[in-house]
C-alpha cells in the first residue's frame, strides 16, 4: 500500500540497496553454510543446484486516437540460481534455500523500471547498477538489476515448521486477483505473474493430514510497522478446501480478516474476501473496506475455461497491486493443442474504468529443459497515449 | 495458461502413481503387472487352464503391496522428440501417494494424494492446487487414460465380466489372454484384454478399447526385473492408437517395495515444505 515516491526518496532508497545485497549474501551464506554443517554432521546432506534464464524480448506500440503511434522495444534477460539443501535428520531436519536473479533490462524494460519506482511499486532490496535515479538523469537505455527472491533456514519437526528468512508466502487461490494474498507482492513477469519473497518469520503446524495451522511475523524494519497473521486452512470435506485469516497490517494500521475456499462440484469454483478494518475506526465500520473475488474454471478435451471477478474495494487507483478498478474481469481460454503445444486467449477488463487488455500466447514445449512463448497483446489503459499493442517472446532455459 | 501446465503437470504425477501401483485395476498393463508382483515367480499354473475368475482373482490377490518408494524417469516422444521427466514416489495402500519431480524444468513440483483427494504444489510461486474434477477427466498425456482412470479403485471383477480366451505367446513369454466387457457404462472402457504372464505372473500387455469397438490405446511391459520373490516390471511403454507417433516409455531406476514409510510424508504440511 505504498504511496508515490519522489525520485530522491528513489536515490537514497538506491543508496541502502547495494549495503542491503550485500548483508543478505553473506547472511543467505552463513545460512547455507551451517545448515550444510549440520547435515555433514548427521551423515548426510543433500545439496540441489538449479539454473534458468530467461529473455523476454518485445515491442510496443501506444498512441492517442488520431495520431501517430510511439514505438518502444525492450527485453529483460534474467539468470536465476537457485540453490537448496535438505538436511537428513530423524525427529528434525534443516533445510535452505536461496534464489538469486541477475537481470538485464534494455528499452522499455528500463522505462517500465523507472515507472514502477516513481510509483512505489519496486522493493527496495532490488539493486540497479547504474541506480534508477542516475538512470533517470542520464536516460540510461539498459540496466543491470539484482535481487535475492528468496534466502531461507528452516527447522521442521514433521508435525510443524519454522522458516526464518526471505521467503514466497502465497495464500491466494485466485488466478489473477486474490485478495487474501497479504504477504507475497505480485510483479508481472512477461506473459505471467509472479511473486517477490518476504522478510519473514513463519510457524507451520499440521493440523491432521489435510489442514495447516500458519503463523507469520514479517515485522519490516519498524516491527510497529510489520504485518503479523494467523491462518488456518485445510480440506473440509471431500472437493471443499477452505482457509480463514486473521492478521494486523502495522503499516496500514488495518485489522485484516479473511475467508477463502475452493469447491469441486465438477465445475471448480473458488472465492476469496478480504475485511479491511483500520484501527480506531467506529465499529459501525463506516471505514471499513472489503476485497473479494470469485471465479470457476471448467474444461472439455483439450479445452479449460477460466473466469474470475474482483471487486478491489475501491481502493484509490494506482494502489491496488495490479492496477485494477473497482469491478474487474479475467477470462482466459486454453487450447492444448498437442503433447508440445499450447495456445490460449485471454481478457483482463477494469469494468469501472473501462480498461483493459487481450492477449494471445502460444506456447512451445521447443526441446528438453527449454519453452518458448510467443505473444500478441492489445488493449486501452490510461495517460496520453492510452491504446497500445505489442508483441514479444518469452524463452526460458532450465538446467 | 496456467490450468493448461498443471493439468499436464498432474498427468505426469499421475503417470507415476500408476506405476507405484495406486491406480485401479483401469490403469494399463504395466500397472497391473507392478501390482501382481506379489506373486512368487514361477509359481504359475502353466499347464492347468484357470477360469478367467481364477485369473483375476489371482492377479487381484497380487496386486498390492503395502507401500512402495521408488525412483523414476519419463520418456513422451511425439514424432522425432522426446522430453523426459524424473521424479521420485513413495506410497501407502492405494490411497496414499507423494511425488516428487527432479528434472530441472519441473524441479520441486510436488503432488499429493490422499483418497480421491489430490494436490499439487509449485514451488516457484509456493502455489497449493487442489486439483479439479473437470481436470481428472482430462485425458493424461493427450491419452484417452484420464485422469479418474488413474485413481480408480475399485477392481476389475467389480466392473468388468471377465473371459478367458485361450493362450498367446507375446514377446516370448506364455501369457494367459483375459478380455474384460464393462458391466455398467459408468466403466471407463468398453472392453480391454489383458495378457496375463503365466509364469511370471505380470500383466505384460493391455489394450483399451472405446465403446464404438476402437482401439484406444495398448501398453506393454518392455523388462521385467526379479526383485526378492517377485518379478517387477522396470521398464513399460504406453502407446496411443488415436494419436500417431506418440509414445510414453517408464522406467523404474530404483523400487523399494514395501518399506516403512513415516505417514507424515503424506500429509499438507510434507506437501508444502
Amino acid at each position: 500500500m505504498s504511496e508515490k515516491r519522489t525520485m530522491s526518496e528513489i536515490d537514497r532508497a538506491g543508496k541502502g540497496q547495494a549495503t542491503r545485497m550485500a548483508r543478505r549474501a553473506i547472511l543467505a551464506g552463513l545460512v547455507l553454510v551451517l545448515t550444510g554443517a549440520t547435515g555433514a554432521a548427521q551423515g548426510a546432506s543433500g545439496m540441489d543446484l538449479g539454473a534458468s534464464l530467461e529473455s523476454l524480448p518485445g515491442v510496443t506500440a501506444s498512441w492517442a486516437e488520431g495520431a501517430e503511434p510511439a514505438w518502444a522495444w525492450g527485453s529483460t534477460t534474467s539468470a536465476i540460481v537457485d540453490l537448496g539443501y535438505r538436511g537428513p535428520g530423524e525427529a528434525v531436519s534443516a533445510s535452505a534455500g536461496a534464489s538469486f536473479e541477475a537481470s538485464i533490462l534494455t528499452g522499455a524494460a528500463v522505462d517500465a523500471a523507472l515507472a514502477l519506482a516513481s510509483l512505489g511499486r519496486l522493493p527496495a532490496d532490488e539493486a540497479f547498477a547504474p541506480s534508477l535515479a542516475e538512470a533517470a538523469v542520464s536516460g540510461s537505455e539498459v540496466l543491470a538489476a539484482f535481487r535475492f527472491r528468496t534466502a531461507w533456514a528452516k527447522l521442521d519437526w514433521g508435525w510443524a515448521s519454522f522458516t526464518a528468512g526471505r521467503q514466497i508466502i502465497n495464500y491466494g487461490r485466485g488466478a489473477v486477483w486474490s485478495p487474501v494474498d497479504i504477504f507475497s507482492s505480485i510483479e508481472t513477469r512477461g506473459l505471467s505473474t509472479t511473486r517477490r519473497g518476504i522478510d519473514a518469520l513463519r510457524l507451520k503446524a499440521q493440523l491432521g493430514s489435510t489442514g495447516l495451522l500458519d503463523l507469520v511475523a514479517a515485522p519490516a524494519s519498524d516491527t510497529r510497522a510489520g504485518t503479523y497473521s494467523i491462518r488456518a486452512s485445510g480440506l473440509l470435506f471431500q472437493g471443499l478446501d477452505a482457509g480463514a485469516l486473521a492478521a494486523w497490517s502495522g503499516e496500514d494500521s488495518e485489522f485484516l480478516a479473511g475467508a477463502d475456499f475452493k469447491l469441486d462440484l465438477g465445475a471448480s469454483f473458488h472465492g476469496e474476501a478480504l475485511w479491511l478494518h483500520p484501527a480506531g475506526s467506529d465499529l459501525a465500520g463506516s471505514d471499513d473496506r472489503l476485497q473479494a473475488s470469485a471465479g470457476f474454471d471448467w474444461s472439455a478435451g483439450d479445452f479449460i475455461f477460466l473466469a474470475e471477478y474482483y471487486w478491489n474495494g475501491v481502493v484509490p487507483a494506482g494502489v491496488d497491486p495490479l492496477l485494477a478498478g473497482a469491478h474487474n474481469l479475467y477470462a482466459v481460454l486454453s487450447w492444448q493443442a498437442s503433447d508440445f503445444l499450447s495456445l490460449n486467449a485471454s481478457v483482463t477488463w477494469d469494468i469501472t474504468d473501462d480498461l483493459g487488455s487481450s492477449q494471445l500466447v502460444a506456447s512451445w514445449d521447443a526441446a528438453q529443459g527449454a519453452k518458448l512463448a510467443a505473444w500478441l497483446r492489445a488493449g486501452r489503459g490510461a495517460g496520453s497515449r492510452p491504446w497500445f499493442a505489442g508483441a514479444g517472446l518469452a524463452l526460458t532455459v532450465s538446467f | 495458461m496456467q490450468p493448461a501446465g498443471r493439468g499436464r503437470a498432474l498427468a505426469l504425477a499421475l503417470a507415476f502413481a500408476s506405476l507405484s501401483g495406486l491406480a485401479g485395476p483401469f490403469a494399463p498393463a504395466w500397472q497391473s503387472a507392478a501390482q501382481s508382483a506379489a506373486a512368487p515367480a514361477g509359481a504359475a499354473p502353466a499347464s492347468a487352464r484357470p477360469s478367467a475368475a481364477e485369473l483375476l482373482a489371482r492377479l487381484d490377490a497380487n496386486m498390492s503391496f503395502s507401500s512402495i518408494r521408488y525412483t523414476g524417469r519419463m520418456e513422451i516422444s511425439i514424432g522425432g522428440s522426446t522430453r523426459s521427466k524424473s521424479m521420485t514416489a513413495m506410497a501407502i495402500g492405494r490411497d496414499k501417494a507423494f511425488v516428487e519431480f527432479t528434472n530441472p524444468e519441473d524441479r520441486g513440483t510436488r503432488y499429493l494424494k490422499l483418497g480421491q483427494d489430490l494436490w499439487m504444489y509449485f514451488p516457484k510461486e509456493a502455489d497449493t492446487v487442489k486439483i479439479s474434477g473437470h481436470l481428472l477427466k482430462e485425458g493424461m498425456m493427450g491419452s484417452d487414460m484420464s485422469y479418474e482412470d488413474a485413481l480408480e479403485s475399485k477392481d476389475y471383477a467389480a466392473m468388468y465380466t471377465a473371459t478367458l480366451r485361450g493362450r498367446e505367446t507375446v514377446d516370448g513369454r506364455d501369457c494367459w489372454v483375459v478380455e474384460l466387457t464393462a458391466k455398467a457404462p459408468t466403466a471407463p472402457y468398453d472392453r480391454r484384454v489383458i495378457w496375463i504372464d503365466a509364469e511370471r505372473w505380470i500383466s505384460v500387455k493391455e489394450e483399451m478399447y472405446a465403446r464404438s469397438g476402437k482401439l484406444l490405446k495398448t501398453s506393454r511391459v518392455l523388462e521385467a526385473k526379479r526383485i526378492g520373490q517377485r518379478w517387477f516390471p522396470v521398464k513399460s511403454e504406453l502407446v496411443s492408437a488415436l494419436r500417431a507417433g506418440t509414445k510414453t516409455v517408464f522406467y523404474l531406476d530404483e523400487v523399494e517395495l514395501d518399506p516403512v514409510l513415516d505417514q507424515r510424508q503424506f500429509t499438507m504440511a510434507a506437501l508444502t515444505k
